[in-house]
């Protein structure tokens, strides 16, 4: 097999018997020639207008790129300069993605289509840029919004935790899950503005956790949360996820390291547009129907949802802090509930 | 011939309205326009979303200020210089622009 060869390895052992597979993340359906872990799976045939994915080869996908008339937008490189990460638009075609050893797709601009060119390398590395950059921008083209948030669901209702990556926010989701609380989506939160309220969707049933975190995960292949599933610099669980969206009520931003005595909750009132609208994940798709529906959602939430601020040193545990807001969330929706 | 902004009667006699590439919506106390073509978003108090929504249907600005004078209860003479001042300031960030003038 050439390099450029799209490889299956790893893949579509979990695809139905005519080799397709169909899920749903992020709010949009996904059709797709192979299996995508913690994507909650639906039957074949039941959705309308999915995203579909295509398997090509890295040929047929530069050929599928025009030569001519896109502008890079997103540009990452190693300490050393070499290049680690690319995002190139093309306002017909749409995005191209390209992250070191998780292969290269295009996302069509509507976020029906992706074409899948995939790495040689074991799934765990693409399927993880798959779900935490093209599933969400296919769903950000198709009309949901995107913020960097983790969630949960308690009863009917969704709360978010906003945070910078590494600060704990899918740890703080872990310990509450352990408390009683439903799963919803670990990273990225899709958005949806629904009557008088903002609706968050499930995203990847699959956390990465710190292996070294004996109370969530331990060594072995079943953790308190759920199966181990996979083992990096991360221990990758996959846990049992909620199905449905979720009015979304309550949003933590989650402030770390600053100098207090201890983890204190505030409410944000009125709540800060700038707060709101600086959540945004994908920040490079600045397309004017994504910041309208990024206005339009941010305004709901502002007027449908508390929004409040976590200030906690940086000795709090992520067990600590979860006590905390297991203490406060419940009157947070009760209060969202009454206004 | 445009009229002359630094003319007060010659923004009422205005009409004035919320151009295309600008979007606005009302958050919980405060509205924030955004306009597309900078990509810049500018914050309203909610007597100035108020304000921006009634222009952007009223006629003219003068018909602006006599709802606008109705709703809050002040004198339209009042409501009126302040309108001119707030639609100065939205021409100059082009919040809104002017489609048309009554005849005089």
């Amino acid at each position: 097999m050439s390099p450029a060869e799209p490889t299956t390895a790893g893949l579509g052992e979990r695809a139905g018997t005519d080799g397709r597979w169909s899920g749903t993340a992020f709010g949009i359906d996904l059709e797709a020639p192979f299996a995508i872990d913690g994507l909650l799976a639906t039957e074949p045939g039941s959705i309308e207008a999915p995203t579909r994915l295509e398997l090509v080869s890295r040929e047929e996908l530069e050929l599928a790129w025009p030569s001519e008339g896109a502008q890079r937008r997103v540009e990452r490189r190693f300490p050393d300069g070499r290049l680690a990460l690319t995002i190139d638009r093309h306002e017909q075609v749409g995005y191209r993605l390209w992250w070191v050893r998780a292969g290269r797709y295009i996302v069509g601009p509507d976020g029906l289509r992706v074409l899948c060119s995939l790495p040689r390398v074991g799934a765990a590395r693409w399927q993880r840029y798959v779900v935490a950059q093209v599933l969400p921008l296919a769903a950000a083209l198709r009309g949901l919004e995107v913020i960097h948030a983790s969630a949960v669901s308690v009863g009917d209702q969704a709360v978010a935790f906003v945070a910078p990556s590494g600060t704990g926010k899918t740890t703080l989701a872990a310990h509450l899950v352990l408390g009683g609380a439903g799963f919803l989506t670990d990273d990225v939160l899709a958005l949806e503005a629904r009557g008088d309220a903002v609706w968050g969707h499930p995203g990847v049933g699959v956390v990465n956790l710190e292996a070294s975190d004996d109370e969530l995960v331990g060594p072995g292949k079943v953790s308190r949360l759920g199966q181990v599933v996979g083992r990096s610099d991360k221990a990758h669980v996959a846990l049992a996820q909620e199905v449905n969206p979720k009015p979304l009520r309550a949003v933590y931003f989650l402030e770390r390291g600053l100098p207090v005595d201890h983890a204190t909750v505030e409410r944000v009132s009125p709540p800060d547009p700038r707060l709101l609208l600086a959540s945004a994940f994908l920040p490079h798709l600045d397309s004017p129907e994504r910041l309208v529906n990024q206005l339009q959602v941010c305004a709901l939430l502002s007027r449908s949802s508390g929004i409040y601020r976590v200030r906690a040193p940086a000795a709090t545990s992520a067990v600590e802090l979860a006590a905390v807001l297991s203490r406060h969330i419940p009157d947070a929706l009760r209060r969202a509930g009454h206004e | 011939m445009p009229p002359d902004r630094s003319e007060p009667s010659s923004i009422l006699d205005a009409t004035l309205r919320v151009p295309q590439q600008v979007v606005y919506r009302p958050f919980a106390a405060e509205t924030v326009a955004l306009n597309l073509e900078t990509g810049q978003y500018h914050g309203l108090n909610p007597t100035g979303g108020r304000m921006l929504e009634v222009l952007d249907r009223a006629p003219t600005a003068r018909d602006a200020a006599a709802q606008l004078a109705e709703e809050f209860g002040v004198e339209r003479e009042e409501i009126e210089r302040d309108l001119v001042e707030f639609c100065a300031d939205l021409l100059e960030r082009r919040l809104i622009e002017i489609s048309g003038l009554e005849p005089g």
